[in-house]
């Protein structure tokens, strides 16, 4: 964990008075804070391990509800945030597990759903164009896919996608790496490797 | 030269002179990225959902979720235990499959080998003693399975 030590103890100390409460046996109103620091972000890195927007709220209400009963047994050995995450983590994985018989989408069935979709891309419009790079981001395999979609959804803060999955920056920034060259070279074996093409105002 | 600022994580700065179109393609995908992967909104009526379900949900029972852990272990134990009794029966039927062929296998070729080799019965029996000796100490050496057998034999 060589670059997450001092995001760690940043963390600490912005959550200092979180822990402080629950010090008071304030659990209440230091829950009100959780919610109000981590709530959206619980949400997205639900949103980035599950795909599915409902799922993910469902996930992200039952990773809460945990946290609120085990809040007043959290004993700061670790980041307050580092607790949180590992929490919303598990409970995603969880739900990964139970819907894994329902529903096993699998990168390649993405990737061929992608395919079909974007195989004629000729003269699309400049909407269109967002929605395939979506899709093409879609298509990546799960761990490239989760920290560039948090990388986005938290303003580009390694660090702070670092936390959220629990490992180190440079991990993160390898897989921020690789995520991109992958998406380069799909873009560019579909013909969509012009700059131009991304550069201009697609909205 | 790509003027675009390098954040970490971002895109890499472009370093080589060959590399300036891979790196204004990074650049303007990164851009992309931004304007198309925007964090999503929370659904409608999160905040009060919760706190009905924070309302509903039972207080933990540090006793029951004991009991649920202990339950687990032992079941992972159970599952383990039987892991190793299957292992004992898959490795007693190896055994006797190669005794088995060893003594066919003797009884067919050791005439026949001894006769083209020029030696005697006694001989060629030591030599393959030697040989299975040998065989052994290296699989014994190779211990965690060489002790599970050995405790299942003994």
């Amino acid at each position: 964990m060589d670059g997450s030590a001092q995001p760690v103890s940043a963390a600490r100390e912005r959550d200092r008075d979180i822990v402080g409460l629950l010090a008071e046996g304030r659990q209440e109103p230091a829950f009100a804070l959780v919610l109000e620091r981590y709530e959206r972000k619980v949400f997205r890195l639900c949103v980035a391990m599950l795909r599915d927007p409902d799922q993910a709220a469902d996930a992200a209400q039952d990773s809460l509800v945990r946290i609120w009963q085990a809040l007043g047994r959290f004993d700061a050995r670790a980041a307050l945030s580092t607790w949180i995450y590992t929490v919303t983590r598990n409970r995603c994985l969880s739900a990964i597990e139970r819907r894994r018989d329902h529903d096993s989408l699998s990168d390649e069935a993405v990737a061929s759903e992608v395919e079909a979709r974007t195989a004629d891309h000729n003269g699309v419009e400049t909407d269109d164009r967002g929605e395939l790079l979506r899709e093409y981001v879609k298509a990546l395999p799960e761990r490239y896919r989760r920290p560039l979609l948090l990388y986005y959804f938290e303003g580009c803060a390694v660090d702070e996608v670092a936390g959220m999955m629990g490992v180190a920056e440079s991990t993160v920034k390898t897989w921020l790496h690789r995520a991109r060259a992958m998406l380069q070279e799909r873009l560019a074996v579909a013909g969509l490797g012009d700059p131009a093409l991304w550069l201009e105002d697609m909205a | 030269m790509n003027d675009t600022p390098h954040r970490p994580g971002g895109p890499p700065p472009d370093s080589a002179p060959g590399s300036a179109r891979d790196a204004a393609f990074a650049a303007a995908l990164d851009a992309a990225l931004r304007r198309e992967l925007q964090a999503p909104d929370m659904p409608a009526g999160f905040r009060e959902r919760l706190r009905a379900a924070i309302v509903r949900a039972p207080q933990l029972d540090h006793e029951r979720l004991r009991r649920e852990l202990e339950r687990e272990q032992y079941m992972a134990m159970a599952e383990l235990r039987a892991g190793t009794v299957r292992m004992s029966r898959e490795v007693s039927v190896v055994l006797v499959a190669v005794i088995f062929i060893t003594g066919f296998a003797t009884a067919r070729w050791l005439p026949e080998l001894a006769q083209s080799l020029d030696l005697d019965q006694g001989q060629l029996a030591a030599i393959a003693c030697a040989v299975a000796a040998i065989g052994f100490a290296a699989w014994v050496a190779r211990r965690p399975l060489a002790s599970r057998v050995m405790r299942w034999l003994g």
